[in-house]
């Protein structure tokens, strides 16, 4: 006797995929998020007709460039792809960067982010820090001892980390 | 500056609470008294999120998550949410930024620290601190200012010289946050992009934002993608950056240059 169970794999392909943006800010004003379920009958499509889309960005601003020019995960338009496939449109997410909003199919249970649109936000609220120049050790703004209060660097091992750096600073409490 | 030799003390008149969470040493330094409770919130934001989301746990959502157990459709409200953050800033970031391990797999301690930071600083708001700094395993947010009105200021790490510091960052309300990347951290979130070979390739990336979670994320996007990230980050997104060269040479803005 069989019983005929749903799989898992089968559950989420057609699952509902939520794509909601957790929008925070600086100083933890606000951090809102906003859900964005896709319906059961929201577009489904065979896997490799969906297609990337940038909207461009605002002219004349210092930061009118569209964010991520590639997506760097096209992998998701596989074609080939027999399982059916269920596309989910995320709300558009605006925060101080500019605004977001996200597609993503499900196919066979495996999400693949494939299509984005984005628009850079209002420049003129920016204020963008010129370039980063090759410098020599020599031309690097030297640490004054007498300032230093914490110590940024790569995240050690517990032990190492405990043991180096911050234990120096953490002695001084 | 050998901080063995030297290392700061500069922390006037400020109360300093170390614990460990997340595997890696944590530190909040206030200027004056911790009140009731404050300590215990900032340990909690650490705590909550890692047993959620830690790799290191076998029962937490993410492990479940990553041995595809859970479907992400089917996970925590939070889960997603924070899955969909970094979602946002792969694709923001060209994809140097990656949620995803190169199995396939969900990882999102490229995000996790630094939300459990921001957490824990809210939390300190929320009491009505407003003067601390609060440094995770060498990611550090920053409020207000130290007791003696000075800002608080960040020594960065020298990549050929662990012990020693090889410059700082003061910052301010526009930039509390400074946040470091480099070769030899534990690489659970450092994964190089392939697509493109940049013209330059950084063993050490600190950036400082206007938020933890831009700086910690950035500093990893441009470990990663090299100068070719480096260069789109600073045309999107208000930043103060340098970056270590394999070679011993270095890309700083403005800010870290004498």
């Amino acid at each position: 006797m069989s019983t005929r169970r749903t799989s898992a794999a089968a559950l989420a392909s057609v699952g509902i995929l939520a794509t909601g943006w957790g929008i925070g800010t600086a100083h933890g004003k606000t951090l809102t998020s906003t859900t964005a379920t896709g319906t059961g009958a929201s577009t489904t499509t065979a896997a490799g007709t969906t297609s990337k889309t940038t909207t461009g960005a605002a002219a004349g601003t210092t930061s009118g460039t569209t964010s991520g020019t590639t997506t760097g995960t096209t992998s998701g338009t596989t074609s080939g792809s027999t399982a059916g496939s269920a596309t989910y449109v995320g709300s558009r997410q605006s925060d101080r960067w500019g605004s977001l909003q996200v597609t993503v199919t499900v196919t066979s249970g495996k999400i693949t982010p494939i299509t984005y649109t984005t628009t850079a936000g209002d420049g003129k609220s920016l204020s963008i820090e010129a370039r980063a120049t090759p410098t020599l050790k020599s031309e690097v703004l030297a640490a004054q001892s007498a300032q230093v209060s914490s110590v940024s660097g790569a995240t050690y091992t517990s032990a190492k980390y405990l043991t180096s750096l911050q234990s120096a600073l953490d002695q001084i409490g | 500056m050998s901080v063995a030799e030297g290392a700061p003390d500069r922390v006037r008149g400020a109360t300093r609470h170390v614990f460990t969470a997340m595997g890696t040493g944590i530190s909040l330094a206030v200027a004056g008294d911790l009140p009731a409770g404050a300590v215990a919130a900032v340990e909690d934001a650490f705590e909550t999120l890692d047993d959620r989301f830690s790799l290191y746990k076998p029962e937490s959502e993410a492990t479940a998550v990553a041995r595809r157990v859970l479907p992400v459709e089917q996970a925590s409200r939070e889960f997603q949410e924070t899955y969909a953050l970094a979602e946002r800033w792969s694709v923001r970031t060209g994809g140097a930024f990656r949620s995803h391990r190169p199995d396939g797999s969900v990882d999102l301690n490229g995000v996790v620290k630094a939300l459990a930071i921001r957490r824990a600083g809210e939390a300190l708001l929320a009491r009505g601190v407003t003067d601390w700094c609060l440094n995770a395993g060498g990611d550090v947010l920053t409020n207000g200012a130290q007791g003696d009105g000075m800002p608080w200021v960040v020594g960065i790490v020298d990549p050929t010289d662990r012990q020693a510091l090889l410059t700082q960052f003061t910052c301010s309300a526009a930039y509390p946050a400074v946040a470091t990347s480099g070769t030899t951290e534990r690489g659970e979130h450092v994964w190089r992009t392939h697509e493109e070979l940049p013209e330059r390739q950084f063993v050490q990336v600190t950036v400082a934002a206007p938020d933890i979670v831009t700086a910690d994320v950035l500093a990893t996007a441009i470990l990663a993608g090299g100068q070719a990230t480096l260069e789109r980050a600073l045309e999107q997104w208000p930043l103060h950056v340098i970056a270590a060269e394999a070679g011993g040479g270095f890309l700083a803005t403005e800010a870290f240059r004498a």
